[in-house]
């Protein structure tokens, strides 16, 4: 539950035990449910569009027919990126008009001094740990590898913005499910179902995805990340687009 | 009376103390933003150049000054803080891109020319090489003052922009640009095209350690532009500058007579590539035998194998070996070097004069006096230095074979993101390379030992054959053994090469009247290979400059010599003169950067690239401040050093003038090639020297 709707009952919430907590959850008003189990379908729909996309590479014979060679990936990652921003769009508004949530708004609480502190010092930590484990050589200058000719770094570049782009899907679906599970199950304190399912359902799927499709070098590298991407996204109050570029910039250095 | 003093000058520092925190209080953002940018530049200088510090930091703080200021012109913290952080974001992205181009090009620091190179940077590019140190410390201090410069702008007193400050303002920003132009004045008004005497005394080291990053980018831009103009002078002096001496003959002088010629630049290669020796390269070959793993004599056997024609080619008795020979600089520099005997200060020959007259080249030079034709082989793309047009139009060749031309007649194109194979271009270009029906001037520049040093699908068969015969074997989580190895893989194919071509020249007859000489144009920097191999990492080290140390053999014919080792110091520079004197060709002296290998006149290297001048005992950018210095050197030998270093720089100025001026174009030229005919005349050639009593 978010903490908004917490300071309103806290008095009552407070006196809260596990045991209760069914008959909390029966006592939400059902048009708050009706609004949860949009957002949840929403959360699955979203992880689900992000999963099947990956069956759009098996359009690459068509896409080798525009551009034989490494930048046909290039295409693939942009006709991604724009069927991703149509879907977020029309999500976005969807949700805001049938459950009152905007998913992409900005949100009013403001992260406090403390815990960007903290934030900055998580993406550095994560940054240097990575970077030694490399010989103190940057994840991208490793990623980008030898023979790096123009084309290879667009490529390499379009790599990263479609991991941003799963990344931002991936976000979307744990702010949905963390609103929809706020409200279903209400707690004195805060579950982080959003941090949990980005950590669970979306790390662990992109992972086997990552594992068994792709020729990817380092998936569980980027499993552990989704893991730093959880601690931010809880530690800036889930502001969306804070964890978001906090994110990026994490996943690219 | 005395606490009445102490009181009121309390009273003074307690006000000022207010008044400064008031003022940083309402500016908190731009007293952030110079820490932050000077803290990220000197991360930068320091790494790469190892100091945290600017001997001259005026150009960049007058830099950071005018941000400030300009920041004062602005109402509030938001707009302030959008302007802080493009400065922040422009230093520390301009920082990166030089960074980067100073690591993958093993230490070049921007000069204004290299503009030119930007196409072909982009495709020699072959890795990212990001500094983490860098990298860690900007990113943090951008994350840092990015977010608590935006949260405080809501708690910090708002700024006052009131009218009389503005003025105040924009006198001190009128006055930091005056102050910006006049430190860029002074840091170039030394500069005399005329005499360039004035860079051995220099403050100048060389690094980003004098005027930072942004800084030297900004000095470079206004040297460039504004400092580089050459005086062109007296024209009659500088003919008889020219013309003023000729070469004089050694002991060696005219043994190639009348021979063919070919010259072969080896991209990057190192003795390392296939000699053992385990004091000057403790890391190459020599590893398998401090391992315990064979015998130094098992060693050697198996290098033999692996590398039969370049000890075929070391070990004729035909070939003369210089060394001690040193080379720093890049591949288009080296290879015009050696054709030219010469280049100029400041420029790129290849991009800055594609249309300039040189008949002193060694092709314009060969066919003037016997009509020789020169062709020119490369096996990178034509377009690359711009060879396709300069090697034609301007050095004198008759056709420049590049890869593209290769691709056609093997019907292959090439490996993809893979260097050429050499042993390809020779077997595919031999009967061009060396034609049997007449006299020829052959150059060939090769790539194969091109970095990056990666594995390569297309050098399989040698990695095989290194671990058959278990030398260099692939070290997990060893990047400098494995970068060695691939290297060394490389230079087997340039073995396969060299093979290729002394088979058809024994094959066709045309072995024993053919002079070849085959130069390393650079030492391995690519990953630091030449580094690890000869352990040497800093000039700290006891002999610093043999890290430059590269092969030069030149194989004369079939001539019995004795297989000479020439211990004097020679450079890239010496490869034009020393080849002209073999063949027996009077050459005009001052034209000349070097001198033949068989004279015993001293040698200095200056390199364009680097800006430092090199003998193999002492390693400097300015005199006043030596890099390296050979232990047991003397007082007597800096002095001779430094006598050869200013005649040298004499030397480049007039040659300066030559290229700015395209000195040779039309009737120049005429009188030139009349000139160099005249003194090329039997009755004006020189005595040929006891060719026993040559310096070794």
């Amino acid at each position: 539950m978010d903490k908004h709707s917490t300071a309103d009952n806290s008095a009552q919430q407070n006196k809260l035990f596990p045991a209760e907590l069914c008959s909390a959850a029966s006592a939400v008003p059902p048009e708050q449910k009706r609004k949860a189990y949009v957002m949840l379908a929403a959360a699955g729909v979203t992880l689900g569009a992000l999963f099947l996309s990956r069956l759009f590479w098996l359009f690459k014979p068509l896409l080798d027919m525009i551009y034989y060679g490494t930048l046909s990936e290039v295409l693939y990652f942009l006709a991604l990126a724009i069927m991703f921003t149509v879907y977020v769009v029309f999500l976005h508004r969807f949700v805001k008009r049938h459950c009152g949530y905007g998913v992409l708004s900005r949100g009013k609480s403001e992260v406090g001094t403390l815990c960007t502190l903290i934030i900055i010092a998580i993406g550095a930590t994560t940054f240097f740990c990575i970077s030694a484990g490399f010989g103190f050589k940057v994840k991208i200058e490793v990623e980008m590898g030898a023979g790096v000719t123009i084309a290879t770094a667009l490529t390499n570049i379009a790599v990263y913005v479609y991991y941003g782009l799963h990344l931002w899907l991936g976000l979307i679906a744990a702010a949905l499910f963390q609103h929809a599970m706020g409200i279903l199950v209400p707690t004195p304190r805060s579950i982080p179902w959003g941090a949990i399912l980005l950590v669970t359902v979306f790390g662990l799927i992109e992972l086997i995805l990552e594992l068994y499709t792709t020729t990817h070098v380092y998936p569980l590298l980027y499993y552990g990340l989704t893991y730093v991407y959880a601690t931010v996204y809880e530690l800036s109050k889930r502001s969306f687009h804070l964890t978001f570029w906090a994110c990026v910039v994490i996943m690219v250095l | 009376m005395e606490n009445g003093h102490s009181n009121k000058f309390l009273n003074m520092l307690k006000r000022t103390g207010k008044a400064l925190l008031a003022f940083c209080k309402v500016n908190y953002l731009m007293c952030g933003y110079i820490v932050a940018a000077i803290i990220i530049e000197l991360t930068g200088v320091a790494v790469t150049s190892d100091r945290f510090y600017m001997t001259e930091p005026w150009l960049f703080l007058s830099f950071v000054i005018l941000v400030c200021l300009i920041s004062q012109f602005l109402p509030g913290h938001k707009s302030r803080y959008a302007l802080f952080m493009v400065a922040l974001t422009a230093n520390f992205i301009f920082d990166m891109i030089f960074i980067v181009v100073y690591d993958s090009t093993g230490g070049t620091v921007f000069d204004y020319a290299m503009i030119n190179l930007r196409n072909d940077a982009i495709t020699i590019l072959e890795t990212i090489p990001f500094s983490f140190t860098h990298l860690f410390v900007s990113a943090v201090i951008m994350a840092v003052y990015g977010t608590l410069g935006f949260k405080f702008t809501k708690i910090m007193p708002k700024p006052n922009v009131a009218r009389s400050s503005v003025i105040t303002t924009a006198a001190l920003t009128a006055l930091t640009l005056s102050t910006n132009i006049m430190t860029v004045y002074i840091s170039n008004e030394h500069y005399d095209s005329n005499d360039l005497k004035y860079k051995l005394y220099q403050n100048e080291t060389g690094t980003y350690s004098n005027k930072g990053i942004v800084g030297n980018f900004y000095n470079e831009l206004v040297r460039g532009m504004l400092f580089s103009k050459i005086d062109y002078g007296d024209e009659n002096e500088l003919k008889s500058f020219i013309y003023g001496k000729t070469t004089e003959p050694t002991p060696l002088t005219g043994i190639a007579d009348g021979y063919n010629v070919v010259t072969i630049l080896c991209e990057s290669f190192e003795w390392f590539t296939f000699l053992y020796d385990e004091v000057d390269f403790p890391n190459g070959f020599a590893k398998t035998v401090s391992n315990g793993e064979m015998t130094d004599a098992e060693v050697k056997q198996k290098l033999r194998e692996l590398y039969p024609n370049f000890y075929r080619f070391y070990e004729s008795d035909s070939t003369v070996v210089l060394n001690n020979s040193h080379s720093l600089e890049k591949t288009d520099i080296s290879e015009n070097k050696s054709m030219l005997g010469n280049y100029p200060l400041f420029q790129y020959i290849n991009y800055d004069y594609p249309d300039n007259s040189l008949p002193y080249s060694i092709p314009n030079v060969l066919k003037t006096l016997y009509g020789v034709e020169s062709n020119s082989f490369h096996n990178g793309y034509k377009t690359f230095y711009n060879r396709n047009d300069f090697h034609t139009n301007v050095l004198g060749f008759k056709s420049f074979t590049a890869a593209e031309d290769i691709y056609e007649a093997t019907q292959d194109g090439g490996g993809v993101g893979e260097r050429n194979l050499d042993s390809v271009m020779f077997d595919t270009c031999k009967q061009q390379m060396f034609p049997v029906t007449r006299r020829f001037n052959t150059y060939i520049t090769t790539i194969t030992q091109h970095g990056q040093y990666a594995y390569r699908d297309n050098l399989q068969p040698y990695y095989d054959k290194l671990d058959k015969a278990g030398l260099l074997p692939y070290v997990e989580d060893d990047a400098n053994a494995n970068a060695l190895r691939y290297y060394c893989a490389a230079g087997m194919d340039t073995d396969k090469a060299i093979g290729i071509m002394l088979d058809y020249l024994e094959a066709n007859d045309i072995a024993d009247n053919t002079i070849i000489t085959l130069f390393g144009d650079h030492n391995a920097y690519y990953q630091g290979v030449s580094n690890y191999a000869k352990g040497i990492y800093s000039s700290e080290h006891p002999a610093y400059t043999d890290l430059y140390r590269v092969p030069v053999m030149i194989k004369v014919g079939n001539a019995n010599l004795g297989n000479p080792i020439i211990n004097k110091f020679t450079c890239v520079a010496d490869i034009y003169p020393t080849v002209l004197d073999l063949l027996g060709i009077t050459m005009f002296k001052n034209l000349n950067y070097g001198v033949s290998a068989f004279s015993e006149e001293p040698s200095i290297l200056y390199s364009r690239a680097y800006d430092k001048f090199m003998t193999d005992k002492v390693y400097f950018n300015t005199l006043s401040k030596l890099i390296y210095l050979a232990p047991g050197t003397d007082e007597k030998y800096l002095g001779s050093v430094e006598r050869t270093a200013s005649a040298l720089l004499e030397k480049i100025s007039h040659v300066n003038r030559i290229f700015a001026y395209d000195y040779f174009k039309g009737n120049k030229t005429d009188e030139f090639n009349t000139r160099l005919k005249t003194i090329n005349e039997p009755s004006n050639a020189p005595i040929t020297g006891d060719k026993d009593g040559y310096y070794v």
